[in-house]
Formats: structure tokens, C-alpha cells, sequence
């Protein structure tokens, strides 16, 4: 049973740890009745929203991001912020199924009542993530999360994703594996306003320092995105706490940077055009697998392609067609 | 080695089928939590179950060793699963599905279905059955009918709010 969307839009004014999560489900749903009621929830809720700090974190598997999240957000919580973490797994793209041990790293924050932790499956289509996780930020935000932090694994196209909606996007990295540039992509290093080595403890803390120098050399063959901030770079330890403050610290200048020379400003409204794009992508997609004419040609077309008898080109061509009429 | 692709056999493809229908009713893949209030010794028993769901189209969350049924309930609820599968609860499972009831009732998930998992004698099964387990998983056998019983229990109510 379906309640109706008052239920849901008090329920996440009100803070309700459960109507959130169940807000959340409607929002992530491939049901046009689900879609529908997510569409007026948000409509309803985006007065409320606006006022978070959106920080996006990636970094290659093993680079310690729910731990480091774990940490930082105990430090934020310590501080009296409220924490929403939304991690984004890979679903396989064979079975459809996905793992989510986000919670496994992040076991004393995910018991504080101030923090909200959502793992969420990738679901295969990098178009339903951009949109999935931006309405869930503003779910988090108007249910009183002042700082949304978004996880994603970094391996490339998510990342670019995520830096469009996020106000800070954060790039956690590894000392002592040698070739330090060559694992993250390099339009991923573009994206990052901060790079932060983690792990630096113990006897890998020389290692880290190097590396900072390293990425500081990097960086600075690049051409900041923005004229009010030159991205930073950062070493840390999600064991010591060493570094993690100033990260925040760096997070929050950047910020009053942006509020002040009315960036923030135009980074949100170029973030709700980057929405409209996405939704009008993913909607045009959803029509051309739901158009009649489409899906009664498609098994043809499909063996005809396989068979060889079609070239891509030429069975392209006659699908979109197909869609236009 | 072009056309030397796998095929599963038919009796899998009805379990694909039954999970493919359960995401066009609900918009979601069945979702399910596996908690282990037990250390080490289960780390195996559960990763094989998180495995073998995963593969066949669940989403499955895995929570930390040692939960207790308050953490458990508040993760399945704030993660949104079908069910919670608990593990390593064999000696003390009348008190702790007890526990567990209570604590989702508290997080008002009282709609997430309960499944306890790891060896247990048939002739204990009438306890855990009687407080409101809806399945017992014997992790030594995951097999189709597992399969079949598991979503038998997903699809009893499967509209959710």
C-alpha cells in the first residue's frame, strides 16, 4: 500500500528516520506510480533545501573512503552537524545485484542519531544515479542534514556525475604505490577542489608527504575551474584523525569564498540546468524503450544486427525513426 | 569461445524470472540485509550467502561483525531492505528475535521480514517460526529451492509503502 505524498513530505519535514528511508525507495523506483508521487515530493520539499554543504568523495577501491567518511563525519557530528552519507555501489551488470558493505567501515556513525547513511545500488545506468542522488540530497537536506557528503568508487564516468552536483568534490588518494598519477583518471584529478592523501600514519607518513609534494606539482599544471579557489592538497589519517579538521576547515573556506563572490550562487543554478538535462536524457531514453512500434521491432532488429544481414548504422537509423513517428 | 557462453539452467532461469516480476511490482530489486551478531567464525557462512544473492539479482546489504538486533533493526530500516537475515544467533535465538522484533517495531519497520540463517536442528525450528521468523536459511545448502522458498517469503505483501 502506497500512502500519499502528505504523509511522506511531513514525515521528512519532521525528521522521521523511517519516512526518509522510505522516501528515498520512492525515489530510487523504476515504477512511473512511484516516480510520479517522488516528482511532487520533491516540488514540495525544494523550499527547504539549499543550505547544505554537498561534498563529494571518490578515490580507487581500497583507498579507505567509508573509513575516512566514518572519521570525518564524527568529527562533523562532535560539531553539532548533521551527517547524510550517500554511497553509491556498482550493481554487476550480469546479474543486476550489487553488494553494500558501506556500513561495515562506518560502524560508530552509523549509530549516531545525527547521521543518516544510505547505501544505494548503481542499478546499471549511470543516468539513474545523476538523478537518484540529487533528489536524495534534497530529501536529506529538508529532512535537516547540514552536510551531505556523496561516496562514489572512483573509476571515471560516476565521478564527472557527482562533481556536478556536489559544491566540493573531494579526491582521497594513496602514497608509496610509484606511479601516484597513473591510478585515478586524469579527469578525474581535474574535478577535485581537494586531494587528500590518506593513510598517512605510521611509517607511511614520509611516503605521504612526498606524494603531497608530488600532487602539489601536478596541480599546479592544471588550470583551477574556478578563479576564487586553487585546489589543495592534503594529507590525513582516518586512524590518527591527523588532517581530518583541516580538510573540514579548507571545505568551509571554500564555501565562504564561494558565498562571497556569489559563485555558490551560480554553481547552483548551473547544478539545476545540469538536472534538467539529465532528467530530459533520462526521459527521452525511457520513452524510446517504451514506445509500441519500438519494442514490437526491436527483437527483429536486434537478430537482424547479430545475423549480420543489418549494419548498426543502417538498424540505428530505423529504431529512432520508428521513435519519431 | 565466441558462442561458449554460459547458460543457466531452466530451473534458474524461473528463479531470474520470479525476480525480474517481483522489480516490475515493486520498482526495485528484492533487498535484503545480512547481519551476523556472531565474531569471526561466520565471516565465512555470510559472504557466502551475500555472494550467492548478489549473483542472483539481489541487492544485498552486508552490516558489521557483532551487530546487535537494536543496530541491525536501525540499519534496515535507514538502508530500506526486504528482509533482514541474522546470523549466529543459534543458542540464544528466542531472546534475540524477541529483540530484534521489538527493535523494528521502534524504528517502525515492523513491514521487514525475518530470516534467521546457520545450521539449526529441524526439531528447533518451531520456536523461532512460532515468534515470527518467516524462513530459516541452512547456509550448507544454497541451492534454487532456497531460492524459490526465499522469495515465497518477499513476494507474501510485496507493496511496501
Amino acid at each position: 500500500m502506497t500512502m500519499d505524498i502528505k504523509f511522506y513530505i511531513d514525515g521528512v519535514l519532521a525528521r522521521n528516520r523511517r519516512i526518509t528511508a522510505k522516501t528515498i525507495t520512492l525515489i530510487e523506483s523504476s515504477l512511473p506510480a512511484h516516480q510520479e508521487k517522488a516528482k511532487a515530493i520533491i516540488d514540495a520539499l525544494l523550499p527547504f533545501t539549499g543550505k547544505a554543504v554537498r561534498i563529494g568523495i571518490t578515490g580507487v577501491p581500497g583507498v579507505g573512503k567509508s573509513t575516512y567518511i566514518e572519521s570525518f563525519g564524527m568529527e562533523l557530528v562532535e560539531q553539532g552537524h548533521q551527517v547524510a552519507v550517500l554511497a553509491v555501489d556498482p550493481s554487476s551488470s550480469k546479474s543486476g545485484g550489487s553488494i553494500m558493505g558501506d556500513k561495515i567501515r562506518m560502524e560508530k556513525l552509523s549509530l549516531k542519531p545525527q547521521a543518516f547513511i544510505r547505501p544505494s545500488p548503481s542499478g546499471g545506468t549511470l543516468g539513474g544515479v545523476a538523478r537518484k542522488t540529487r533528489e536524495t540530497m534534497i530529501i536529506c537536506e529538508a529532512a535537516g542534514y547540514d552536510v551531505i557528503m556523496v561516496e562514489t568508487v572512483g573509476v571515471g564516468q560516476s565521478e564527472i556525475t557527482v562533481a556536478s552536483m556536489v559544491d566540493f568534490f573531494l579526491l582521497l588518494m594513496l602514497a608509496g604505490a610509484g606511479d601516484e598519477l597513473q591510478g585515478i583518471k586524469r579527469g578525474v584529478l581535474e574535478l577535485a577542489d581537494a586531494i587528500a592523501i590518506n593513510k598517512a600514519d605510521g611509517d607511511n607518513l614520509e611516503k605521504a608527504k612526498a606524494a603531497q609534494k608530488e600532487y602539489e606539482k601536478a596541480l599546479s599544471l592544471l588550470t583551477p575551474e574556478s578563479p576564487i579557489w586553487k585546489p589543495q592538497v592534503f594529507t590525513c589519517s582516518a586512524l590518527t584523525m591527523d588532517g581530518i579538521h583541516e580538510i573540514w576547515k579548507a571545505i568551509l573556506n571554500h564555501r565562504k569564498k564561494l558565498e562571497a563572490s556569489g559563485e555558490l550562487g551560480e554553481k547552483r543554478r548551473k547544478q539545476d540546468l545540469d538536472w534538467m538535462w539529465a532528467l530530459v536524457e533520462e526521459g527521452l531514453r525511457d520513452r524510446f524503450y517504451k514506445n509500441v512500434d519500438v519494442s514490437e521491432a526491436l527483437p527483429e532488429i536486434i537478430k537482424a544486427v547479430e545475423s549480420g544481414k543489418t549494419a548498426p548504422t543502417a538498424a540505428a537509423h530505423r529504431l529512432l525513426g520508428l521513435n519519431d513517428n | 569461445m565466441s558462442n561458449a557462453k554460459f547458460q543457466p539452467s531452466r530451473k534458474m532461469m524461473v528463479i531470474y524470472k520470479r525476480i525480474e516480476e517481483f522489480v516490475e511490482r515493486n520498482g526495485r530489486r528484492p533487498r535484503i540485509l545480512i547481519s551476523s551478531i556472531g565474531k569471526k567464525h561466520h565471516h565465512q557462512e555470510t559472504r557466502r550467502l551475500a555472494t550467492f544473492l548478489a549473483e542472483t539479482g539481489f541487492d544485498v546489504d552486508v552490516g558489521p561483525m557483532q551487530q546487535t538486533p537494536q543496530r541491525a533493526a536501525r540499519m534496515a530500516t535507514e538502508n530500506d531492505v526486504h528482509a533482514i537475515c541474522f546470523f549466529g544467533i543459534i543458542n540464544r535465538h528466542k531472546e534475540l528475535i524477541c529483540e530484534l522484533t521489538e527493535s523494528l517495531k521502534a524504528e517502525n519497520g515492523e513491514d521487514i521480514r525475518l530470516i534467521i540463517g546457520g545450521s539449526l536442528p529441524e526439531s528447533d525450528y518451531e520456536v523461532p517460526y512460532h515468534a515470527g521468523v518467516a524462513l530459516i536459511i541452512d547456509t550448507g545448502a544454497l541451492d534454487i529451492e532456497l531460492m524459490n522458498r526465499l522469495l515465497d517469503v518477499l513476494e507474501k505483501n510485496d507493496h511496501g509503502y
